[in-house]
């Protein structure tokens, strides 16, 4: 498959997938630009590469059955917690990567919403440590 | 994983629960009001990764019996409001997950209140939409 539609992402969560209650992720990868700049440049400013970090967002449909979706949550706060994210699913291959990441639980939003609106946690973590890709 | 066919069914059932309102989880030729008809109107997929949720719209539509309209009108009025034991919103949502078949279940609105013509009779009629949420 080569540009697809985002229907079947696997997002495992401490090892529990979680999926069928995500309706939105992102993993987002930064790296701080060290400029480089010194006289002689021609007027152009220069930069490498310096530390990397990034943060996962989660849009999630919130269930409080036992042991389900909210519980997990609720467990893993102010813990760090390992996200994995198979954005083309599962097995993992040349084309169906895993991207893992260690992030800190900071923030939960166990009831949000208006009368008649969806229990959501939309949830936004920082990554702390290492992100990998693999592709086996 | 429940089928539309059983989502259908699920919120008959519920209506049933309506003293006096008979209930139909297929759209009849000739309806004998009054009676409450849950038809399928769109289907939202892909709700959540892995086919997590589907979100299904139906609409309850309630037709009445027009040999009076005074007391027609008294009758459908009961079926709109919000509370009573005639009201279509509590019947609908006296059992959420539909027994067990979604996630849960919510009318959001009634939508149109007025005389419609089905097999050339005239009844007065409302509408309700219902959204259900399932896998």
């Amino acid at each position: 498959m080569a540009k697809q539609v985002l229907t079947d992402v696997v997002v495992m969560l401490n090892g529990t997938a979680i999926s069928q209650s995500v309706n939105s992720v992102e993993l987002s990868l930064t790296s701080d630009a060290i400029e480089t700049t010194s006289f002689g440049d021609t007027g152009f400013r220069t930069y490498k590469g310096g530390l990397k970090s990034g943060s996962i967002t989660l849009s999630m449909h919130n269930d409080y059955a036992s042991t389900a979706l909210d519980g997990v949550l609720w467990a893993l706060w102010n813990t760090i917690a390992t996200v994995a994210v198979y954005p083309a699913g599962t097995p993992v291959g040349t084309s169906t990567p895993e991207y893992e990441v260690t992030a800190l639980i900071d923030n939960l939003t166990p009831v949000a919403g208006a009368v008649g609106d969806l229990a959501v946690q939309n949830l936004t973590w920082t990554v702390t440590g290492a992100i990998t890709r693999s592709e086996s | 994983m429940a089928s539309i066919q059983e989502l259908r069914e699920g919120i008959a059932t519920n209506l049933a629960t309506i003293s006096g309102l008979r209930t139909s989880a297929d759209i009849p030729d000739n309806p004998n009001p009054p009676v409450a008809i849950v038809q399928l109107n769109r289907v939202d997929y892909h709700q959540d990764f892995q086919r997590g949720m589907t979100e299904y719209n139906f609409a309850v539509q309630v037709l009445v019996g027009r040999v009076d309209d005074r007391t027609a009108q008294r009758n459908l009025d009961a079926f709109c409001s919000s509370t009573g034991s005639s009201s279509v919103s509590l019947a609908v949502e006296s059992n959420r997950t539909l027994g067990g078949k979604a996630f849960d279940c919510i009318v959001t609105e009634m939508t149109s209140y007025g005389s419609v013509v089905v097999s050339d009779v005239t009844y007065l009629a409302a509408e309700f939409n219902v959204r259900v949420l399932a896998s």
